[in-house]
């Protein structure tokens, strides 16, 4: 009977040791559908109208971006020439280059000679110029975006430092900083709901001075009526799901920083023929750990698989197989 | 020799003295991730999308012109790989991670004080969770300490959290540059970066730049990462025996670019905030 109950212990003890603690920081929910007041009840799925790459069309419209656009000033005066690949056209004039994506559509305008370079003489311009500056241009040469459909985001900013090393004590002094660039990104919103992911946003790049130096646009064309409109499920429920699938994991702790809730967006070389809405949960196994970020379907809450992946090199020399110290083939105490 | 062939003669050895650079030559190319770390013994966490990275970077980087020398990933990729084989620990930069001329890793990361900590898997030679900087000796040239096997590594890209700090980068990049005459290049993130379906093709995307299109590495590493997520933030680090060429091969260093062999008085970095 004793040695039942040991048994028994130690089945349960091994049990619990092996589930990993899950924690959801605090502010982790912020961007939660409820809490940004998203009506879970009727959520609509968008079809995204294809793009045809059509190069006359594309060409015309990179002379008149060239012409007209104030980023464009290195342009003024050189010949265009185009280059094209299975992926992008690119049509370039002096340090500036205009690229469209034949498979989204999506553009990117810059003036290489002052994308993070940074240029003497600047002042530290302050978040509301920067906006400013942003929104009168995406106004003036930003076509095809409903003003209700762009959200701020935020100002990233490019900075460079340099310093002198010392031979011996190999510290750094001198050290001196400064702006290379301002990045004003905007994300595009849906309703109430955003978009999430590497498409559909605008980044307008500026130099220090506050000058707008090029733009990148991924926004792709949506039918307008939505493919199918359904009830998703709310925060609490992904929290369980989320947390029964990793209950198991062979770690110490999971940390969730990040429950948010919108349309998935592919990046400018992805086809796509939906925006469906997703959770997105972000979570750390400790400080060293990369963040990261799983997707669930909104819909059913069911975890959307990472893509197969390709099958990696062999060594020249068969390894042998990695030594396991015998404390981590154990299960972990609480 | 006729005149003309001696002016000739004497602008090359001068262009390539001053710009340090050669026509664009094919690299050697390597890569090695890990997502399953539970499969090779250690507690650190498993990520989805490390080897989606690798595999698009090495495969990209060839149809540009290179050449891939290995890509290993999961209980093949070694944290031995990137330590010091003369240090009788168990390294084996030579035969493989310092035996490229860029390398790119996508796994965990972290800072210890002033020393960065890269996790890929253990070997049978080196049973650790991870590698560190107090041990890689990357890019070392003939004279310099460990250097019976030389080393080629001249860019290095670390796909991982922490590989490239703001505050740090000089006192864990600094020392390693010392190290290696023919290492010129970090790239990595300043902080904590993402597995995630949205930036597993950061890489490609760095290589699509700078290896088709012939970006400098600074446009096409912080492109790429402008690219597909908008949380991320990377950062890099470069070398120069002034300020001026430091700062110069931060903003216009290319993968042409071959080292000049001076040592680093200076560095230069940059990266990504807000």
């Amino acid at each position: 009977m004793k040695t039942l109950a040991a048994f028994l212990a130690i089945v349960f003890l091994s049990a619990s040791a092996r589930a990993a603690s899950i924690k959801f920081a605090e502010g982790a929910l912020k961007d939660s559908p409820e809490n940004l007041g998203i009506d879970l009840g009727a959520v609509p799925s968008y079809e995204v109208a294809p793009y045809k790459f059509d190069r006359t069309r594309e060409e015309t419209r990179a002379r008149e971006v060239i012409s007209r656009n104030p980023a464009a000033q290195a342009a003024k005066g050189r010949a265009i020439t185009s280059r094209e690949t299975d992926e992008e056209i690119v049509f370039s004039a002096g340090s500036l280059e205009y690229s469209v994506s034949k498979t989204t559509g999506a553009e990117a305008l810059l003036d290489l000679a002052r994308y993070a370079v940074g240029e003497k003489g600047e002042q530290a311009l302050a978040e509301s110029q920067l906006r400013q500056i942003a929104e009168r241009y995406v106004r003036e040469h930003i076509t095809g975006v409903g003003p209700d459909e762009l959200r701020f985001l935020s100002v990233k900013r490019i900075m460079n430092a340099v310093g002198k090393l010392d031979p011996q004590s190999k510290q750094v002094s001198e050290v001196s900083t400064s702006v290379a660039n301002y990045i004003v990104v905007y994300q595009r919103q849906i309703g109430k709901i955003p978009v999430l992911g590497s498409g559909e946003n605008i980044r307008l790049y500026l130099s220090p001075n506050g000058e707008i130096i090029g733009h990148s646009k991924v926004w792709r064309d949506l039918r307008k009526d939505p493919v199918s409109v359904k009830p998703a499920i709310g925060t609490d429920q992904i929290r369980r799901i989320f947390t029964e699938r990793h209950q198991p994991d062979p770690v110490q702790q999971i940390v969730v920083d990040q429950v948010r809730f919108g349309y998935l967006a592919y990046g400018r070389y992805s086809r796509q023929e939906t925006l469906k809405p997703v959770y997105w949960v972000g979570f750390t196994y400790g400080p060293s750990s990369k963040r990261v970020i799983e997707l669930y379907d909104a819909y059913t809450g069911q975890f959307i698989r990472p893509p197969e992946e390709e099958p990696g090199d062999r060594r020249p020399v068969s390894p042998l197989r990695p030594r396991v110290p015998l404390r981590e083939r154990l299960p972990r105490l609480p | 020799m006729t005149t003309r062939v001696r002016t000739v003669l004497l602008f090359s050895i001068f262009g390539l003295i001053v710009f340090g650079t050669v026509p664009a030559a094919a690299l050697l190319v390597g890569a090695e991730s890990v997502e399953n770390y539970s499969g090779c013994g250690c507690s650190t966490g498993d990520l989805s999308y490390c080897n989606d990275q690798a595999s698009k970077f090495v495969s990209k980087m060839s149809d540009c012109g290179h050449q891939k020398k290995f890509w290993y990933k999961n209980g093949n990729a070694w944290n031995s790989d990137l330590v010091e084989d003369q240090l009788g620990v168990g390294g084996t930069d030579y035969p493989y991670g310092d035996t490229v001329h860029i390398l790119l890793v996508s796994g965990h990361g972290g800072l210890s004080g002033s020393t960065y900590l890269g996790y890929l898997c253990k070997s049978s030679n080196y049973n650790s969770c991870n590698y560190d900087t107090t041990r890689t000796y990357l890019g070392e040239q003939a004279a310099q300490a460990y250097s019976s096997h030389p080393g080629s590594l001249r860019f290095l890209i670390l796909c991982t959290c922490h590989s490239v700090d703001k505050n740090k980068a000089p006192d864990v990049w600094g020392p390693v540059f010392w190290r290696g005459k023919n290492l010129q290049y970090v790239m990595g993130y300043c902080g904590v970066s993402a597995d995630s379906i949205t930036t597993d093709e950061v890489p490609r995307d760095f290589a699509r730049k700078a290896a088709c299109s012939n970006w400098t590495l600074k446009r096409a590493w912080f492109w790429a990462i402008e690219d597909w997520l908008v949380d991320d933030t990377g950062a890099l680090i470069s070398r120069g025996a002034t300020r001026d060429e430091a700062i110069r091969n931060r903003d216009e260093m290319k993968l042409g670019w071959v080292p000049t062999g001076a040592d680093p008085y200076w560095v230069a970095w940059a990266w990504h905030e807000g």
